[in-house]
């Protein structure tokens, strides 16, 4: 096998040739249903001259970089509830991948109880039942509200740093730039500036979104300056990060039983619902991986929001005594 | 289509498969690197039934280039880390990385901007919900080469607003390899 390439120092021509870039994104268009042939023809293409791998190389760039990062995209206007949504054709926020995002209800109980065996840190973790709330003060002056179904572990010893496990909750910081609040999720950091912000796991997905002043997320690495009315939603499974313009006014929404969807998976809605109603319920997947665009209402009670959602999606609901399942009509 | 098939079509396409990534990866040892990862994924995770197997590899190996290109972007060679977002300048070290990401995302944001709204809905269709032109001709009420000359249109339109300010770029395309002899320089 011989493959000649480039030597060096071959020079580029800075020369942008129209029919180059015409073809370029030609040969992208088509990458979806190219046979063998035709693969063949574009490495051939791709080798012929420096300036055709370059224009290519731009163009796949660019189309990366516009499904990473939809907020780019001219805002269009969220669908105000209640909505009977079952197609919706406008999202705003990225949705990357489409992994099992119903996190499983688990039975967790209330506790307070150390953790770990850190010599200086005195860890203990404060949970929620499905349907619970809970506020919390520490001792710096910080509040923190947590939903339901979640489970954050703090520290007696150090008021500033969080972790949280699983669930959701809104952050009242109060900053001191000589000892920044430092809230961390799985592989994920978030860094206080001044701030009230909401942060939620639900299995390997992340979001923080940033209601007042600012944070700073993995700020040992890629550090994101998260200003008001921006969101980050990171995949650890997938190694995604998707940056997002939200409205600042709806942050910690769930805190009043309303929660904003953009185009994200049903299966975010139960999740919420879970957490905010404590309800057991059950879903058919192919339902959880629909889309869904809208602003729920949640009472609190299952037995108006389990029929209210499952309208939204044109679906049915049952309810044996315990159990509640939504599943296609 | 077997695993075992495809695998042998992976052998007999491999200097295709290489040459593709090498075009595309601009560097021959980075080429090697990313076919040995697409022989790791189809011993460890199994095939899908695949009704095209060569295709289908050169499908894998294109999305494994651009995946390459982007991680090289955000370690901070070319592009920088296009995750920044309003940077405050003295919250960040890098300041030169950061103007240069926040020049482009500008740029495709003031290109996004200015193209007619079917324009960009059918580009956001195509990329961000990854939908195949014909679903998106069936939302959009039009015919599927009307969409593949409207999404024709939606990605030079952007190609030409990067012109403005980057006929400096393509260093990526400069090969600091002499013919094959590309280990141990």
């Amino acid at each position: 096998m011989c493959i000649v390439y480039p030597m060096k120092g071959t020079l580029i021509v800075a020369v942008e040739d129209a029919t180059i870039v015409d073809r370029a994104i030609d040969w992208h268009l088509r990458q979806g249903d190219m046979g063998e042939a035709d693969w063949r023809a574009f490495v051939a293409w791709l080798e012929e001259d420096p300036a055709h791998a370059q224009a290519f190389d731009t163009v796949a760039l660019d189309m990366a970089l516009l499904s990473e990062r939809a907020d780019l995209f001219p805002a269009q206007p969220m669908v105000v509830a209640p909505v009977v949504a079952p197609t919706p054709t406008r999202r705003l926020w990225a949705w990357v991948g489409g992994g099992a995002a119903v996190a499983a209800a688990a039975s967790v109980t209330l506790m307070v109880a150390p953790i770990g065996s850190g010599s200086a840190s005195a860890a203990y973790a404060v949970e929620t039942k499905p349907g619970q709330r809970r506020d919390v003060a520490l001792s710096d002056g910080t509040r923190i509200e947590l939903n339901g179904a979640s489970r954050l572990v703090l520290d007696r010893n150090n008021p500033r740093i969080a972790t949280l496990q699983t669930g959701e909750a809104t952050f009242h910081v109060r900053h001191d730039p000589r000892d920044p609040f430092t809230v961390r999720s799985g592989t994920m950091t978030v860094q206080d500036l001044g701030t009230v912000f909401n942060v939620e796991r639900d299995g390997a997905r992340f979001d923080v979104q940033v209601a007042e002043g600012s944070v700073l997320f993995q700020p040992r690495q890629q550090a994101v300056t998260l200003r008001s009315g921006a969101a980050v939603s990171a995949r650890e499974d997938l190694g995604s990060v998707t940056v997002l313009k939200i409205d600042a006014a709806k942050v910690g929404s769930w805190r009043n039983g309303v929660v904003a969807f953009g185009g994200e998976p049903f299966g975010r809605v139960i999740t919420s619902v879970r957490r905010i109603d404590g309800v057991i319920l059950s879903i058919e997947p192919s339902l959880s991986q629909q889309p869904f665009t809208g602003m729920v209402r949640f009472t609190g009670e299952a037995a108006r929001d389990v029929p209210h959602i499952a309208a939204l999606v044109g679906a049915e609901w049952h309810h044996d005594g315990e159990r509640w399942t939504i599943s296609p009509k | 289509m077997t695993e075992a098939g495809l695998k042998a079509v992976f052998l007999a396409e491999r200097p295709m498969l290489l040459r593709l990534l090498a075009a595309r990866l601009g560097n021959p040892a980075d080429a090697e690197d990313a076919l040995q990862d697409i022989w790791l994924k189809l011993d460890q995770h199994g095939v899908p039934p695949v009704a095209q197997p060569a295709a289908y590899l050169y499908r894998m190996a294109t999305n494994l280039a651009a995946d390459r290109r982007i991680a090289a972007a955000r370690a901070g060679a070319r592009d920088t880390a296009w995750l920044e977002v309003q940077p405050a300048a003295e919250e960040h070290p890098s300041i030169e990385h950061t103007l240069l990401a926040r020049e482009r995302l500008a740029r495709l944001e003031a290109a996004l901007a200015a193209m007619p709204e079917r324009m960009s809905q059918a580009l956001r269709l195509y990329r961000v919900e990854n939908l195949p032109q014909k679903q998106i001709a069936e939302r959009l009420g039009m015919t599927v080469s009307g969409v593949e000359k409207l999404l024709r249109r939606a990605v030079k339109e952007i190609h030409a607003y990067k012109l403005a300010g980057e006929a400096e770029s393509g260093d990526v395309y400069r090969l600091s390899d002499e013919g094959d002899s590309h280990r141990g320089r």
